[in-house]
């Protein structure tokens, strides 16, 4: 009896469970995208939102089975809405194009810009006022679409759109929720993207600031720098004066001294071209940087430098690290410019004790330590405290400039560069740089 | 004989057009570009005078010159520099020099010095 029950309850249930099933698979396979798509954007660093986006974009088309999503930003001043982000599985440029949502799809831009979304299973699924978007959706549009509208700062600043091109579909509310959350995740991403932009545009400006201070305290020592060529000119040149009204002028101390006046103006003219690239301005690119990903880089860089001069360079970069903020290039060159003093330090002892190391940790729970230690003979403590001024040099083809350039960077990018030497065992130089909020 | 000048200056183009300027004028010289090596010699007792360079390796030229005033120079001394931030100005001032002559300086100006260093050297 209650088997016949069962099957008899069974087949009229069929038609309709079988749906429901499939349905509930989809929604759970979907809801697991949709947790994926949020961890991704909580770890992603805000210079790689925009291809975030594109790819998760691509990943829910797959997903549902569509075969476009866009997402469009409106331009309240012409009404426009240009596409900022998309993917389609028939290759197409979309990002970049616009569209006349005025006179296009006015009831849709209306509902969007009122924080309302759009379901629209089907082009004639859209009501009688929407006679011109249903036009244009005919024409132009998917055949079944959904649209969310995108609020960056509480404001709707674009609409994001899920669309099936050739066929309808139905938008089951539970899948219509999840794409809501979608929507609401790119909000916050592109919001934390507008901040980061707003913060480096500020940082930028105290940067400059920042630079004009260094080049203050440059300005002392290029007097300096100067200064010493000059006097040797001026000194040489009446030398010469008196010399020539000697009744036996001494013409070969002539001819040293007038040599000595060529190379002289030679090395201030140096010291001026030298310090023009310093005095510059150029615009300071900051995105949030791996600096374990650009360490690795850095040795990449060095490594021939390394093995040429006979130098072990190890990396000790275990430690996971939080992102920092701050101008690749710029960072690369710091770390560049003590690498390079690290291996001029080391070619003073024996190729087999030849250790660089270059290593980075976290500095409590706010900044990061990056540490580039030398097995050389160490700083004379007489020489320590001079060390980051400009000029100063204990290399004869030094320039001098290296570690002032070096600390400079850092401290425009708010952090430390210090020094700590053991006479005999070595220098350690230790970048302190904060981590990115 | 003709006055000997004790020039200590660490940059070695500068030291040598000083030299050939301290020549041409007529005086004798003795040229050192590290103040140990000035410490390590004999100085004359008189009829000399020190021309010093703030800024050297080792030890700056006022500590070489308080130095040597430790060890019983008497020695009258000018200062010289290329530097002009306070800070130089309050350690050269610390020296009790003659003279201070900011590079670059004129034959003319550093010749005076000499003759009033000179000149201070005889009476003390």
């Amino acid at each position: 009896m209650p088997r016949i029950t069962l099957s008899r309850r069974d087949v009229p249930r069929r038609k309709s469970v079988r749906p429901a099933r499939a349905l509930l698979a989809e929604t759970r396979q979907f809801e697991e995208l949709v947790i994926e798509l949020a961890g991704a954007f909580v770890r992603v660093t805000s210079d790689k939102i925009d291809e975030e986006i594109n790819l998760w974009l691509k990943r829910i088309v797959l997903a549902l089975e569509l075969d476009r999503s866009t997402i469009a930003e409106f331009n309240p001043a012409d009404g426009w809405a240009t596409f900022s982000h998309g993917w389609a599985r028939e290759p197409e440029q979309i990002i970049g194009k616009s569209l006349d949502a005025n006179t296009l799809l006015p009831w849709v831009k209306r509902k969007m810009l009122a924080g309302e979304m759009v379901v629209m299973p089907s082009v004639d699924a859209l009501p009688e006022e929407a006679a011109v978007d249903r036009e244009s959706m005919r024409r132009h549009g998917p055949k079944s679409n959904v649209m969310i509208p995108i609020r960056v700062g509480g404001v709707v600043v674009a609409g994001v759109g899920f669309g099936a091109l050739y066929r309808e579909r139905s938008w089951p509310p539970q899948i219509v929720r999840r794409l809501q959350m979608v929507a609401e995740i790119f909000g916050f991403a592109l919001e934390r993207k507008r901040a980061i932009l707003e913060v480096l545009q500020l940082r930028n400006e105290l940067t400059y600031i920042s630079r004009v201070n260094t080049m203050g305290e440059l300005a002392a020592s290029l007097a300096h720098e100067i200064n010493q060529p000059l006097a040797a000119i001026r000194s040489n040149a009446e030398a010469i004066q008196s010399m020539l009204e000697a009744e036996v002028p001494d013409l070969d101390e002539v001819k040293a001294a007038v040599a000595d006046i060529v190379s002289d103006d030679a090395r201030a003219g140096d010291t001026i071209h030298r310090l023009r690239a310093l005095f510059r301005r150029e615009e300071l690119t900051h995105s949030e940087l791996d600096l374990g990903e650009l360490l690795r880089e850095v040795g990449r860089i060095i490594n021939s430098d390394a093995v040429i001069r006979k130098v072990s360079l190890n990396l000790d970069l275990r430690q996971p690290l939080r992102t920092v903020l701050a101008d690749r290039i710029q960072i690369q060159q710091a770390i560049i410019n003590l690498l390079l003093n690290a291996f001029d330090a080391v070619s003073e002892v024996q190729e087999n004790s030849r250790q660089v190391t270059l290593s980075a940790l976290a500095g409590g729970s706010s900044c990061i330590r990056v540490l580039v230690r030398d097995s050389g003979k160490g700083i004379a403590p007489d020489a320590l405290p001079r060390i980051f001024d400009a000029f100063f040099t204990t290399k004869p083809s030094g320039l001098g400039m290296g570690l002032a350039i070096s600390r400079s960077i850092v401290e425009a990018h708010g952090g430390r560069l210090s020094v700590s030497s053991n006479p005999g065992r070595g220098t350690t130089f230790e970048i302190i740089l904060p981590c990115s909020v | 004989m003709k006055p000997v000048l004790i020039v200590v200056e660490d940059d070695l183009s500068v030291l040598r057009a000083l030299r050939r300027l301290m020549l041409s004028a007529g005086f004798r010289v003795m040229a050192f570009d590290r103040p140990r090596a000035v410490l390590d010699s004999e100085l004359p007792k008189s009829d000399a005078c020190l021309v010093v360079d703030v800024h050297l390796p080792e030890m700056n030229g006022v500590q070489l010159c308080e130095t040597l005033v430790a060890t019983g120079c008497q020695l009258p001394v000018i200062m010289i520099t290329g530097h002009i931030d306070p800070a130089t100005r309050e350690l050269v001032h610390r020296a009790k020099a003659v003279a201070v002559l900011f590079k670059p300086f004129t034959r003319a100006s550093l010749l005076e010095a000499i003759a009033a260093a000179l000149a201070a050297g005889k009476h003390a």
